[in-house]
């Protein structure tokens, strides 16, 4: 039973550093991007790719996290000028995109057979069983992710990133360069999303397309919004939460199948409470006032 | 006929079939400038309605398949725009948090399908996709052919519907200027709310007349959808004629794609074309809401 909880424990972690991203985009730069579940699935593959090239583990992180954050640069500087909600539906397609990538390109991804084998020799140095290992280095992942969003958060960039985020083109005006801030956001948040995702592949050894589908950034999503979207201890203790209680049904001797639906169920339920909540205590306002705002 | 003619007459019939949710999905965003991604949900229930009423122990006839195909979505999208849509789009950043809102109910939906019928595909009526009429050195599956006749008619009926009918003449008129007609005494909710059913019971019925062709999937819904999303991108508002040019010529793109380059790669060719227009549309739209600045 300890074994199980210190097993899911990592996972959790995972997700709440892909959350992170999310509120750093939908928070500041109010864009709720729809991608970072496929980028998370970059990062794995990028990772899993470099080791069976035999590349050392560590170099094989870091360089998935380098190929994630460089495309979610090239990402954010493309669909910097793009309407929002057309933007949104921009991240949204390149998610299904590349969820079809992974599973059909099979001679670099392995289709639906997905890649295994990945061995997780690299955290030997380390004095404690398999789990103990794995909850030591994703409680530190998690600190350190924290801890750069933070630093983020309260520098003068985040400044310039809310501004950004509430009218590119009044803040260009004032001199800031939407491209380069739009940029940056989605290059650090799925460059997060990306080494969370290598980390996973490390840690499970297998991956899998159903790993990085829709429903994962779906799911990113609801953490993001029922976190609100400025506070990341918040995500973290709703990722523990919302990885955990489902992990909790699998005692009830039931199909992983029927219990990955219910998941998704109650992801789709928590997202749209959530939202409905948040509209509602922020009062209605005249209809033409919102849509002046999404303009 | 070659080759060329028969991806373009497959590309044409595989429009029809999906003609209602794009059709159905373009009008309601120009109606209410939302992008509902509950369509999708819609879409896949369509596909499930006759295993729905096979699963409840209804005969499966006209009538029943009506209501359960056409009238539950509409009922369903009436009480989730009385209840909860309205108010997250009339709340701040409003067409963003509905849209976020709108994933989350496509994800009850697909789920349920998944949970009540299994992740697998499922043939609705196996006779009809086996059954291959050929005419003209053209072939096609009697399922295409029903699923292509019930969507351009059901598409055209609500098209005429909303040119010609006063109720038509109503929701064009806030399109127009919806703070004109509330002032006219238009009641804006109440068309919102009858254009978000009419448009989920096209949905519904875009999912059955696919499903008729190929089979039904909990995920089948978001290819179609994101094709509607991109073709209500590209079409200025009311240009009927443009929305169906564009929808062809996507589900062309797919066909082509699929026959001459790789038909594994067709799905992700054909998203990042959507991608593309995505934002070369969106740019454009940008800047003409800064050119109206």
């Amino acid at each position: 039973m300890v074994d199980y909880v210190l097993s899911v424990i990592p996972i959790a972690f995972f997700f709440a550093i892909v959350s992170f991203g999310g509120v750093l985009l939908w928070g500041l730069y109010r864009f709720p991007a729809m991608s970072l579940g496929a980028f998370f699935g970059v990062g794995a593959y990028a990772a899993a790719l470099l080791i069976g090239f035999g590349i050392e583990h560590i170099i094989a992180l870091v360089l998935a996290t380098v190929v994630a954050a460089v495309a979610g640069w090239l990402l954010g500087a493309t669909v910097q000028g793009v309407a929002r909600d057309a933007a949104v539906v921009c991240t949204f397609a390149l998610q299904v995109c590349l969820g079809s990538l992974f599973l059909n390109w099979t001679a670099v991804t392995g289709g639906s057979m997905g890649i295994g084998g990945l061995s997780h020799e690299f955290l030997s140095f380390l004095p404690f069983r398999f789990e103990g290992k794995w909850v030591v280095t994703s409680v530190a992942a998690v600190v350190f992710a924290q801890a750069t969003y933070i630093v983020l958060q309260r520098s003068r960039f985040s400044i310039t990133v809310s501004a950004s985020g509430e009218s590119e083109h009044l803040s260009s005006g004032f001199g800031i360069p939407p491209r380069m801030v739009s940029g940056t956001v989605f290059a650090v948040s799925h460059g997060w999303a990306g080494f969370s995702g290598a980390l996973f592949a490390l840690y499970v050894g297998y991956i899998h397309p159903s790993n990085f589908g829709v429903s994962e950034s779906i799911f990113v999503l609801a953490i993001v919004a029922a976190a609100g979207t400025r506070s990341y201890l918040y995500a973290l203790a709703l990722s523990i939460l919302m990885v955990g209680l489902p992990e909790a049904v699998r005692f009830l001797d039931a199909d992983i199948l029927f219990i990955e639906k219910v998941r998704a169920c109650i992801v789709g339920s928590v997202l749209l409470a959530v939202v409905w909540i948040a509209s509602a205590s922020s009062g209605g306002e005249d209809m033409e006032d919102s849509e002046r705002d999404s303009a | 006929m070659g080759v060329l003619g028969e991806l373009a007459l497959v590309s044409v019939l595989k429009t029809f079939t999906l003609a209602p949710l794009v059709m159905g999905f373009v009008a309601v965003f120009w109606i209410t400038q939302r992008f509902d991604f509950t369509f999708a949900g819609y879409f896949v229930f369509g596909a499930y309605a006759p295993l729905l009423l096979r699963s409840f122990g209804l005969s499966m006839n006209w009538f029943n398949l009506i209501i359960v195909m056409v009238l539950f979505p509409a009922l369903v999208s009436l009480i989730l725009e009385a209840t909860v849509y309205w108010q997250i789009y009339r709340s701040e950043q409003g067409r963003m948090k509905f849209l976020v809102a709108s994933i989350g109910v496509y994800a009850i939906i697909e789920n349920t399908m998944a949970i009540l019928f299994g992740d697998k595909s499922v043939q609705t009526f196996p006779s009809l996709s086996s059954t291959v009429i050929s005419f003209a050195n053209c072939s096609a599956s009697l399922g295409l052919l029903f699923g292509a006749g019930i969507g351009v008619i059901s598409a055209s009926v609500f098209l005429l519907v909303l040119k010609y009918s006063s109720l038509g003449l109503t929701a064009r008129a806030v399109v127009a200027d919806h703070q004109l007609a509330r002032f006219h005494g238009i009641n804006v909710m109440r068309i919102h709310g009858l254009v978000l059913g009419t448009g989920a019971a096209l949905a519904s019925i875009g999912g059955f007349s696919a499903s008729l062709d190929s089979f039904a999937i909990p995920s089948a819904g978001m290819q179609p959808l994101i094709l509607a999303v991109v073709v209500t991108l590209a079409t200025p508002v009311l240009k009927v004629r443009r929305a169906w040019v564009l929808t062809i010529a996507f589900m062309g793109i797919e066909s082509v794609v699929s026959f001459w380059l790789s038909s594994r790669f067709a799905p992700a060719i054909t998203y990042g074309v959507f991608f593309v227009v995505a934002v070369l549309v969106g740019r454009r739209e940008m800047a003409a809401s800064y050119r109206g600045l």
